[in-house]
């Protein structure tokens, strides 16, 4: 399926999308674009471990499963972090990161 | 291995008791719970055993750090009947979360794979994101979870982008495939060199060592104290024993790599924490920064990487344990008591009336500082010797000035309980919460007067 394209185009495919989301992480206000952002950064991992082990490893399925991994705890990890937004929401009327600046040193 | 069945299973029963509103056996069964795990934990001891293959390796070292948390959880649990008191709703609920959390814990120390250490942080981590904001409706407490995290998922996510260049270059999970890689190949790449970065990065995220600390005074103020004091004292010893055991296990023949990191990581935690704890007027958020400091002695014995590291880590570990939660125990009274914002005058003429908390806040501040006879002394010392049998006196000599510096603010506290006075009246404090603090007590004057006990044991 992946026959003639190079493993380098993967790799670049996934550093493109690993400093997308790390830009979205960086400049968003929002705290649900934040959260995307990350999901982002977790699938551009997800893409380097598959293309590493279909294309240097390919008699071992460990990358496939560490994948398998990666998406159930980001599944979790979404389903908590939902839940933390929605209850700013409550108390702040907002889910704008600078809405949510009570501590200060 | 039962271990971890019987802290997860105790969680489970945790959250039937709901159920039944029987909410005065929560910390009797939790309690309960906790001591089982310890004992099965003791008797592994010295049964080397290899699980689910290879996937996790009990040895002795993970055996007695396990033993240093369900230590500090049983102390955190005998302080948490107090503490609820005035919580009506959903207490089951963090008690199994605590416990849920501590399993990833207890797989952070025995971890031979880097798909369990993945779990393991996340086991623990994911809970700590909702008790961190488990007081619904104080705005800080949000605030502390959202933070927390953002900060927690970007670690995770820069932990994941290393670990697939380690398995990039070695194509393998396995810990000793790994280093045993490392040790064939005469130069190591540059990316494997990126994804040790990388993962020693990130592991410094989840135990604060200084430039990715700035979420930690934030959090620790805005959690549930109670929570503070689990994420000051188990999940720090976690992440350490975890760091330690990577480093050592898999990426021992890169050495020369981690180490330039850990030195950075140690002189800005000394700097940023010591400073940053000066400046503060909460006795919290104080106790945040130097949690900060502590991380930087800790990573002191890290960086040795000789045959003393692991003991006199393990030493290390005990003694900051034992010191923070009683430092926070007290604070938990003294800060409902006079319902304030945990200033430092809020301490003041504590030794009239509570002679018996001042007592405790004393011992706990000078194992702090690390003043003999108290465990903080030999700790030090300990972690002293093994960085300067490898060569890294001149961090040692960091070390001893940021030591000093921490009596600055340490000693304060011991001032305004001692020495300036106020009207106020005796605390009311429940049986649990008396033995939690005579248990820390006791346990740090007597390590801290047979340190050999515990130094000989790994």
């Amino acid at each position: 399926m992946t026959e003639g394209i190079p493993l380098n185009y993967f790799l670049i495919l996934s550093t493109l999308m690993f400093f997308i989301g790390i830009y979205g992480f960086l400049t968003r206000r929002n705290l649900i674009t934040i959260l995307m952002s990350v999901e982002l950064i977790l699938n551009s991992v997800n893409i380097n471990f598959v293309a590493f082990n279909n294309y240097l490893y390919p008699d071992r399925l460990q990358g496939h499963f560490f994948t398998l991994f990666i998406i159930a705890v980001a599944a979790a990890e979404a389903a908590v972090a939902i839940a933390i937004i929605i209850n700013i929401y409550r108390n702040f009327k907002s889910i704008n990161v600078e809405d949510a600046n009570e501590m200060k040193y | 291995m039962l271990t971890l069945i019987t802290i997860a299973a105790t969680g489970i029963i945790i959250l039937y008791t709901t159920f039944f509103k029987s909410r005065k056996l929560l910390v009797p069964i939790a309690i309960t719970g906790a001591l089982t795990a310890l004992a099965f934990n003791i008797s592994d001891w010295n049964t080397n055993q290899l699980l689910f293959n290879n996937m996790m390796k009990i040895d002795n070292y993970s055996v007695a750090f396990n033993s240093v948390m369900i230590l500090s959880l049983i102390l955190i649990l005998l302080l948490s009947h107090q503490y609820f008191k005035g919580v009506d709703k959903n207490v089951s609920e963090i008690y199994s979360l605590l416990f849920f959390s501590f399993t990833g814990a207890c797989l952070l120390t025995s971890f031979n794979n880097f798909t369990m250490l993945f779990i393991g942080i996340e086991t623990m981590s994911i809970p700590l994101y909702v008790l961190a904001g488990s007081k619904k409706f104080s705005i800080r407490s949000n605030e502390a979870s959202f933070k927390y995290f953002i900060m927690g998922s970007f670690a995770t996510a820069i932990f994941l982008l290393g670990v697939a260049l380690v398995y990039g270059v070695t194509g393998s999970f396995n810990m000793s495939e790994v280093s045993e890689y490392i040790s064939a190949t005469a130069k190591i790449s540059s990316l494997m060199k990126l994804g040790i970065l990388f993962i020693v990065i990130s592991i410094g995220f989840k135990i604060a060592a200084a430039p990715f600390h700035f979420w930690a005074p934030d959090v620790y103020e805005g959690s549930p104290t109670l929570v503070t004091t689990y994420m000051a004292t188990v999940v720090k010893v976690a992440g350490i024993a975890a760091l330690l055991r990577l480093l050592t296990g898999c990426f021992i023949g890169a050495a020369a790599e981690w180490q330039h990191i850990l030195e950075a990581f140690i002189i800005l935690s000394f700097v940023i924490g010591n400073f940053g704890a000066i400046q503060q007027q909460s006795v919290k958020r104080m106790l945040a920064y130097s949690s900060i400091s502590h991380t930087g002695f800790m990573l002191l014995a890290i960086i040795a990487i000789n045959q003393f590291s692991a003991s006199s880590l393990l030493y290390y570990s005990l003694s900051y344990s034992l010191a923070t939660i009683a430092a926070f125990a007290v604070l938990i009274l003294v800060k409902n008591y006079k319902n304030s914002d945990a200033s430092y005058e809020s301490f003041n003429g504590l030794a009239k009336h509570n002679p018996f908390l001042a007592f405790v806040m004393l011992t706990a501040m000078l194992s702090m500082t690390g003043i003999p006879i108290t465990a903080g002394f030999f700790a030090k010392y300990y972690v002293f010797l093994a960085s300067v049998k490898s060569g890294y006196s001149w961090l040692v000599i960091c070390a001893i000035i940021a030591a000093l510096v921490g009596v600055a603010y340490y000693f304060r506290i011991i001032i305004n309980m001692y020495y300036k006075e106020s009207n106020s009246e005796k605390i009311i404090k429940d049986n649990y919460f008396v033995i939690s603090l005579i248990i820390a007590t006791a346990i740090t004057l007597a390590v801290g007067i047979l340190p050999q006990f515990i130094i000989g044991l790994i």
